[in-house]
């Protein structure tokens, strides 16, 4: 089964199937969304579901709080669509830090 | 003589049954030991110590600690008085506390990140035995890594990754091999590469926004164990961070993976080349940064800077 899914900060949309988590789906797009490990300790692509339904596997602490979970805020490599959705990612707060190749 | 060798790393994993497939079938691993609380231990064929990863059910997938092995018991002593002197509290866990393992010397690095040295795990051998040994078991499963060869761990910052090699120069006596220098005059060491083998690294550290862990890496024959271990990871529908490439830095063939739980893997395969305590360091610019990392395309073609494990432990 495919669903529409709406990636709301990019204002693009593509069809995503409901046996690929979003991140395995969406990654296949050019510079739709961030690169990351796709199963939960980067924590890179985290999102808010503004509408739609998914199932979901066991969420990173680290990243996502138990409130956040509950407010719809998940990391997309970790759910899996069974509508139509619209998501938005949410960056991480600029660091104060040197980064390697930044 | 002090430090030989890694000896354990220790993560969090999001679904321990999901890992203990993914490490036995795929990576090629054996567990070796089950606690009750779902701690599953495993140990590589080519290995002899009882194990050398640790994975830890838990809500998290996080980095808890690296574990390096020394020589004889009394370099602990040694040690003890070395990381005090520098102004690192440490303390010693008793003969079992850490899962088969004698005494073991904890402590925290500069850099943040838990750090244990141990000169005694229990023993079981490789899996080929050592009278007329098989070049390797006919029996193994998938990638079949050798070992684990190296750890990346993560530092806050440059003024981080200079303070942690420092610390492992002149308390371990290891030897840098490669830097990554970034800054005015490149007076800023933004990565670093260090040896206590001939091997070209043993430990590496790289300046980002969190402490955490990069990758660690198991260890393989050559060039066609990675094109194989790529279709393997292919078959098995693993998500590859950068697909078989040559490093520039330690001049190592790669993979760079995932883990069910997000942790970043590499598969390290040949010598690179014979590291020595008096081979001259080597350097890569900032401009050429990544030509040193992925030597092929020279750029970022994967998450490296973006995406790796973070400390279990503020």
């Amino acid at each position: 089964m495919k669903y529409n899914i709406l990636v709301k900060n990019k204002n693009r949309n593509h069809d995503c199937i409901e046996s690929k988590n979003l991140m395995d789906s969406l990654s296949t797009h050019t510079d739709l969304v961030p690169r990351g490990c796709h199963n939960g300790a980067c924590g890179i692509c985290k999102i808010v579901v503004n509408s739609g339904d998914y199932l979901q596997l066991k969420m990173n602490r680290k990243h996502i709080s138990e409130e956040e979970e509950s407010s719809n805020i998940v990391l997309a490599c970790r759910i899996f669509p069974k509508s139509d959705m619209e998501i938005e990612f949410i960056s991480k707060p600029k660091t104060k830090h040197y980064t390697l190749g930044s | 003589m002090g430090i030989m060798r890694i000896g354990h790393i220790d993560l969090n994993v999001l679904n321990i049954e999901e890992s203990r497939s993914y490490y036995e079938n795929i990576i090629g691993l054996t567990v070796t030991r089950e606690d009750e609380d779902g701690t599953l231990y495993f140990k590589c064929w080519d290995e002899w110590d009882k194990y050398s990863l640790v994975l830890r059910p838990s809500d998290e997938a996080t980095f808890n600690r690296v574990a390096y092995k020394v020589k004889d018991d009394l370099d602990l002593d040694e040690l003890k008085v070395k990381i005090e002197n520098y102004g690192i509290p440490t303390h010693f866990l008793k003969a079992g506390v850490v899962a088969n393992c004698g005494r073991v010397l904890s402590f925290k690095l500069p850099s943040g990140h838990e750090f244990q040295l141990y000169a005694h795990k229990d023993f079981i051998g490789k899996d080929t035995g050592d009278t007329n040994p098989a070049p390797w078991p006919f029996s193994g499963k998938g990638i079949k890594a050798h070992w684990i060869d190296h750890a990346l761990l993560m530092c806050q910052g440059p003024e981080s990754v200079m303070e942690v090699t420092k610390f492992f120069m002149d308390i371990f006596d290891f030897t840098l091999t490669e830097q990554v220098c970034v800054g005015p005059n490149g007076s800023l060491q933004a990565a670093t590469w260090l040896t206590c083998s001939t091997t070209p690294h043993d430990i590496a550290f790289v300046a980002g926004p969190e402490v955490g862990m990069h990758h660690f890496a198991f260890f393989l024959d050559g060039w066609n164990d990675i094109l194989r271990a790529a279709d393997v990871m292919g078959m098995h529908n693993v998500k590859i961070d950068v697909t078989p490439q040559r490093h520039g830095i330690t001049r190592g063939e790669t993979i760079y993976f995932f883990d069910p739980s997000g942790h970043r893997l590499e598969t390290f395969a040949g010598l690179g080349y014979l590291a020595q305590p008096d081979m001259p360091v080597i350097t890569w610019t900032e401009d050429e940064l990544w030509r040193g990392i992925f030597y092929h395309t020279g750029v970022e073609n994967g998450a490296f800077t973006t995406a790796y494990t973070l400390n279990a432990y503020k």
